[in-house]
C-alpha cells in the first residue's frame, strides 16, 4: 500500500512537472499586454514615479526614453493592445500592489468602447499577463461572459495550440532581444504613415460613455484618490477622431472634472504639441517614433513642473530607465538612416560607435563616381580592384576580403554575422552577407551595404548605390 | 456534458472521489445522481423521459417475472409487448417522428396528392437510442429467464442511466451490469491495478478523441460539406479518413465510458476490437460495435430465425437486420441505405462462398500467408469505407453525388503537389494526424496480434516504459488536442444515435 501510494505521488509528481514545463513553453508571450506587466513585476518596489495605463495610444505615444533623458523621470507603461478600463483598472491595482507612483496616467482612448467583451486575442492580452491573484480572477470575469470563465480562468485550454508558432523565446526564461533589457513598455512605430493635418471640426453635446466603461473609469479614478496619489487623463494625438468620439471625450471630461482630476485632450492642444500629420504618425491611429518624442517632450515638461517628481539621472539603482533610453534613441537613429534618401548623407552614419557596417562591391563599379567615391572614401577604402567584402566597426576596418581570407565568421552573444566571397564557374565571384542566417543583397553591380546596430539589435539599414541606376541610392 | 469537456474534467474526479469515501451503502444512491446530473447538464427535460422509461420497464420486468412465477406465460408477454411498444413508440416519436412526416410528405407530393407541413419541434434526447435498447434488452432477460426481475429500483435505475455508458454505449446486459451492481458493496475500491488500468483506458479515448478523431473531423467536414468543389484524391482522403474518424470518435466514447466504469470497479463490455484489420463483413461488425452487434443478433435476428430456416430466410433476416440497424443509427433514408449495404455485402458473401472457394482452390491461392489476410483485410476496409459514405453524407442525394465525382474528377496529382494540405489541415497538423494515426495503428497491432488492450499490455511492461506511454499520450493530448479557444467542439458522433 505505502509502496503503491509512493509510486502514485512520485506519477502524479512527472505528470504535472511535464504539463508545466508544456504550459510555459507555450504560454502566450506578446509584448503587448503580457510581456510588459512580466517585465513590471521585475521592478524594483516603488521604483516608478509616473505609471501609465490604456492601449496601444498609450503604448505609442509615451516615449519612456524620452521622458528619462529629458526629465529624469522613471515611467512605465503597464498597457495592453486595446485595453479596456475593466482591465486597465485590475492593472493599476495590481502594479499599487508593489509601487506608489507619483503620478498615474490614464491614457483615455479606450473611454469610447462601445463593446462589453472583446475577442479572445485581446482578452488573453489584457489577463494573462497578471500573475495568479484576486485581481487576475477578477480581471477575466470581467472581460468574457459567465459561461466563458472556466475556460478563460484554465489558460491553458486558450494557447495550448500555439505548437505551429513556436519560436526561440518559447524556451528561455525571458526574451533575449536587444529591446527587452531595459524595456519599460514603449512600442516605437519604426515607420510614417503620411497623412494630411485633420479637421476634427467642433460639436457641442455629449455621449453617455458606456455603462461598463463608465463604472470602471471611475473605480480608476477612485482607487488613486483613495491612495492619494495625483492621476490625471490624457488623449494623445491620433488621426481619426470623429464627432461622435469628441462628444464621449467631454462626458469622460466632465466626470474627470467631478474628481477635479485633470483631462488633457491633445487633439486640441496644438499649440502645446504641433503634430505633423505628413511625418509623425505611424498610421491613423498612432503616433510613430518621432511624434511619440514630440509628444512626451512637451508634456514630460509640463508633469515636471507641475508634480513633484525626482529626477534620478546618474543614480545607478535607475540604470534600467537609462538602458532603456539609449535603446531608444539608437532606435531613432536607424529611422533616420532608413529614411535617408540621398546617398551622399549616408557616410554621416556609417562611422557612428554602435553601427557594424557590412559592405561588398559587386559586379561593375565605377570607382570615380561621385558617390561612390564618397561613400568608400568615407571608409577609408581605397582599392577595391576585383570587388571585395568589408567589415567596419564603429568606424574602425576590422576585416576586408583582400587580407586573404575569402570567408570571415563573426558572433555576438545573441547574432551571427557571415562574410563570404564564392567564386562562380565564370570565374568571377559573388559576395554574400548573412546576418542571422538572412542574406542581404540589394544591387547586383555597385555597392551593398548593410548596418547593424549594437545597441537595438537590428540591421537598422540595408541598402545598395546601384551602378545599373545612375548610382541612385536603392533599398 | 461530454467526456471532452471542462465540465466532466471536474465532474468526474468528485464523483469518483466522493465515491470512494462515502459510506457503502450510499454507493448506488451517489452514483445514481451523478448519472442523473449527468444527463440532465444536456437537457433537464429528458431526465423525465429516461426516468419514465426506467420505471416502466422496472415495473414491466417485476410483472413479467410475477406472471412467469404464476405461471401465467401468455400474459407475460401480452406486458413484454406493452412494455416493448411503448418504449419502442417513445423512441418512434422523439426520433423518427419528424423523418416519418417528412418522407410521408415527401412520398404524398411525388403523387400530387399534397403534403403535410407539421413537424414536430422537440429535441432529439441524447442516447435515447442506448438507454431504450439496454432497458428493453433487460426486459426481453426477464421474460426469457435469463435473470430475475431487479427488485431495487434505485439499482435499476442506476442500471439503466449509469452515466459512463447512459448516452453512447456499450449498450450494456443486465446479465453483466446489473449483477456487478448488485454487489457494489463489495466492490473493492482502492485496487491500484484497476484504477490504472482504468486511468490508461481513459487517457488513450482522450487521445483518439481529441488528437485523431477532431484533428481528422476538420479535413472531412471540408470536403463532405463542399464536395462538389473536390476532385477523386480530395475525396477519397476524406472518406478513408472519415472512417479513421468514426473509429476513433465512437471507439474513444466506449473506451473513456469503459475506463470510468473500470475506475469505480465496474466491468463493461468491449465495444470495439480493431475493426479495421477484420477479414470480411462479417468479421468486421464482430468487431464494430460490438454491444450493439450483439444486440441485434439475440434480440432480433436470433427471433427472427437466424441462419435456422434456410439460405433465403437467413438472407432476408440478415437485411432486416442491418436495415433496422442503419435506421438505429439515425433518421435518414442514407443511413438506411449504408445499413443495407453492409446487409447486401455478407448475403452477396454468402452467395459467392462456394465460387470463392472453387477460385482459390483452382488458383492455388496459399490462405495462410500474410498477403491473403492483408488482401482480405484491404477489400474490407475498402468496402467499409465506401459504405461510410453514404453514413456520413447528409443525405442520399449527396451521396451518390460524391461518389459520383470520384468517377469523373479524377485528380491524382493531388496526391503529390501540395493540394490536400489546403483542406483545413496544414502541413505541421497533417503531420500530427500521421504520427497519431501510426500510433493508433501500433495499438491496434497489439490488440490484434497479442489479443491484449493498451491498458493490459501496458501492465505487463516496466514501469518506466508504462509511465512513458501514458504521459506521452496525455502531453500529446494536451498539446495536439483539439479543444479551447477557436475550436469548434465536435460532438461525439455516436450521440445523435
Amino acid at each position: 500500500m505505502k509502496k503503491t501510494a509512493v509510486k502514485f505521488i512520485a506519477g502524479a509528481l512527472i505528470l504535472c512537472v511535464l504539463l508545466w514545463q508544456a504550459n510555459r513553453v507555450l504560454a502566450v508571450k506578446y509584448d503587448d499586454g503580457i510581456y510588459s506587466v512580466a517585465k513590471f513585476y521585475e521592478l524594483e518596489d516603488n521604483s516608478v514615479d509616473v505609471l501609465i495605463l490604456g492601449s496601444s495610444h498609450a503604448y505609442m505615444s509615451f516615449n519612456t526614453g524620452v521622458l528619462w533623458r529629458e526629465q529624469g523621470i522613471s515611467s512605465y507603461l503597464l498597457t495592453a493592445s486595446a485595453q479596456p478600463l475593466w482591465n486597465s483598472y485590475y492593472y493599476l491595482k495590481e502594479a499599487l500592489k508593489t509601487q506608489t507612483p507619483k503620478l498615474i496616467v490614464l491614457e483615455g482612448y479606450r473611454l469610447l468602447e462601445e463593446e462589453e467583451y472583446q475577442s479572445a486575442g485581446f482578452v488573453i492580452k489584457s489577463t494573462y499577463g497578471l500573475k495568479w491573484s484576486r485581481n487576475r480572477i477578477d480581471a477575466i470575469k470581467a472581460s468574457v461572459p459567465r459561461e466563458q470563465w472556466m475556460g478563460y480562468l484554465l489558460g491553458y485550454t486558450q494557447y495550448h495550440d500555439r505548437y505551429t508558432e513556436l519560436s526561440e523565446e518559447d524556451f528561455t526564461s525571458e526574451k533575449k532581444a536587444e529591446r527587452y533589457r531595459g524595456w519599460k513598455g514603449f512600442e516605437m512605430g519604426m515607420t510614417t504613415q503620411q497623412m494630411g493635418q485633420p479637421d476634427f471640426g467642433t460639436c457641442t453635446g455629449s455621449i453617455a460613455l458606456m455603462e461598463k466603461t463608465e463604472k470602471y473609469y471611475r473605480a480608476i479614478l477612485e482607487l488613486a484618490q483613495e491612495k492619494n496619489i495625483p492621476i490625471m487623463v490624457v488623449i494623445a494625438p491620433f488621426g481619426g477622431m470623429t464627432q461622435e468620439d469628441q462628444k464621449r471625450f467631454r462626458t469622460a471630461q466632465a466626470i474627470a472634472q467631478e474628481y477635479e482630476v485633470p483631462f488633457f485632450n491633445y487633439n486640441f492642444m496644438e499649440d502645446e504639441v504641433y503634430i505633423d500629420y505628413g511625418t509623425d504618425m505611424y498610421n491613423t491611429s498612432h503616433l510613430n517614433g518621432r511624434g511619440s518624442c514630440k509628444f512626451t517632450s512637451q508634456w514630460g515638461e509640463y508633469i515636471a513642473g507641475q508634480y513633484k517628481i525626482p529626477d534620478h539621472r546618474g543614480d545607478p539603482a535607475y540604470d534600467s530607465w537609462e538602458q532603456d533610453a539609449a535603446y531608444l534613441y539608437a532606435l531613432l537613429e536607424d529611422v533616420e538612416l532608413r529614411e535617408t534618401a540621398d546617398a551622399d548623407k549616408v557616410p554621416e552614419y556609417l562611422g557612428k560607435d554602435n553601427y557594424h557596417v557590412f559592405l561588398s562591391v559587386d559586379g561593375y563599379c565605377q570607382l570615380e563616381e561621385e558617390t561612390v567615391n564618397s561613400v568608400l572614401g568615407g571608409l577609408g577604402i581605397d582599392d577595391v580592384q576585383g570587388g571585395g567584402l568589408w567589415y567596419f566597426a564603429g568606424g574602425d576596418a576590422v576585416w576586408n576580403s583582400g587580407d586573404g581570407e575569402a570567408s570571415r565568421y563573426f558572433e555576438t552573444d545573441r547574432h551571427d554575422f557571415g562574410l563570404r566571397r564564392v567564386q562562380r564557374p565564370d570565374g568571377g565571384y559573388d559576395n554574400e552577407i548573412v546576418i542571422d542566417n538572412q542574406n542581404y543583397h540589394t544591387v547586383e553591380n555597385g555597392i551593398n551595404i548593410v548596418v547593424f546596430d549594437g545597441v537595438t539589435g537590428i540591421v537598422a539599414d540595408s541598402f545598395g548605390i546601384d551602378a545599373d541606376n545612375d548610382y541612385q541610392l536603392c533599398r | 456534458m461530454e467526456f471532452n469537456s471542462i465540465d466532466f474534467m471536474f465532474f468526474f474526479p468528485i464523483v469518483v472521489a466522493l465515491y470512494f469515501v462515502i459510506p457503502k451503502a450510499a454507493r448506488q444512491v451517489w452514483l445514481l445522481a451523478a448519472s442523473y446530473y449527468f444527463y440532465m447538464s444536456w437537457n433537464a427535460k429528458y431526465a423525465a423521459l429516461i426516468a419514465a422509461s426506467t420505471l416502466l420497464t422496472y415495473l414491466s420486468g417485476v410483472i413479467i417475472d410475477r406472471c412467469k412465477n404464476g405461471g401465467r406465460k401468455g400474459r407475460a408477454l401480452t406486458v413484454l409487448f406493452s412494455c416493448l411498444g411503448v418504449n419502442l413508440g417513445i423512441l418512434l416519436l422523439f426520433k423518427y417522428g419528424n423523418f416519418f412526416i417528412s418522407s410521408l410528405d415527401k412520398g404524398l407530393r411525388l403523387l400530387h396528392i399534397g403534403g403535410i407541413d407539421q413537424r414536430f419541434s422537440f429535441l432529439l434526447p441524447v442516447g435515447i437510442s442506448f438507454y431504450t435498447f439496454q432497458a428493453l434488452g433487460y426486459t426481453i432477460d426477464v421474460y426469457r429467464g435469463e435473470i430475475k426481475a431487479e427488485r431495487n429500483l434505485i439499482r435499476y435505475a442506476l442500471f439503466v442511466s449509469f452515466f459512463p455508458q447512459l448516452v453512447a454505449g456499450p449498450i450494456e446486459r443486465s446479465k453483466n451490469l446489473l449483477s456487478q451492481m448488485q454487489n457494489i458493496r463489495q466492490i473493492k475500491l482502492w485496487n491500484a491495478r484497476r484504477i490504472s488500468s482504468g486511468a490508461i483506458l481513459m487517457i488513450w479515448g482522450f487521445f483518439m478523441k481529441m488528437v485523431i478523431a477532431d484533428r481528422a473531423a476538420i479535413l472531412v467536414n471540408t470536403v463532405f460539406d463542399n464536395y462538389h468543389m473536390y476532385g477523386s484524391a480530395e475525396l477519397i482522403l476524406a472518406a478513408v479518413l472519415f472512417a479513421v474518424q468514426i473509429y476513433c470518435d465512437f471507439g474513444s466514447y466506449s473506451l473513456i465510458a469503459i475506463g470510468a466504469a473500470k475506475i469505480m470497479g465496474f466491468a463493461l463490455m468491449e465495444n470495439f476490437n480493431t475493426p479495421y484489420f477484420a477479414c470480411s463483413i462479417r468479421d468486421f461488425w464482430s468487431r464494430w460495435h460490438i454491444s450493439l452487434s450483439t444486440w441485434f443478433r439475440d434480440y432480433l435476428y436470433i427471433p427472427l430465425g437466424g441462419n435456422r430456416k434456410g439460405r433465403v430466410r437467413k438472407a432476408v433476416n440478415i437485411m432486416i437486420v442491418f436495415l433496422t440497424s442503419g435506421l438505429w443509427h439515425g433518421a435518414n433514408w442514407s443511413y438506411v441505405v449504408w445499413g443495407g449495404i453492409h446487409g447486401a455485402y455478407q448475403v452477396i458473401g454468402d452467395l459467392l462462398t462456394l465460387y470463392r472457394e472453387k477460385c482459390i482452390r483452382r488458383l492455388r491461392v496459399d490462405t495462410e500467408c500474410f498477403s491473403w489476410k492483408f488482401l482480405q483485410a484491404a477489400v474490407t476496409f475498402i468496402l467499409v469505407v465506401f459504405a461510410w459514405i453514404f453514413f456520413r453524407a447528409s443525405s442520399l442525394r449527396d451521396a451518390f453525388g460524391y461518389i459520383r465525382r470520384i468517377w469523373i474528377r479524377p485528380t491524382p496529382w493531388k496526391f503529390f503537389n501540395g493540394d490536400l494540405y489546403t483542406l483545413g489541415l496544414e502541413r505541421p497538423e497533417m503531420n500530427i494526424l500521421v504520427v497519431a494515426i501510426c500510433i493508433l495503428c501500433l495499438v491496434d497491432l497489439i490488440r490484434y496480434r497479442r489479443k491484449m488492450t493498451l491498458d493490459a499490455f501496458l501492465m505487463t511492461q516496466n514501469l518506466w516504459f508504462r509511465w512513458g506511454v501514458s504521459f506521452g499520450l496525455v502531453l500529446m493530448i494536451f498539446v495536439f488536442g483539439k479543444y479551447g479557444a477557436g475550436y469548434d467542439p465536435q460532438q461525439f458522433i455516436y450521440f445523435q444515435f
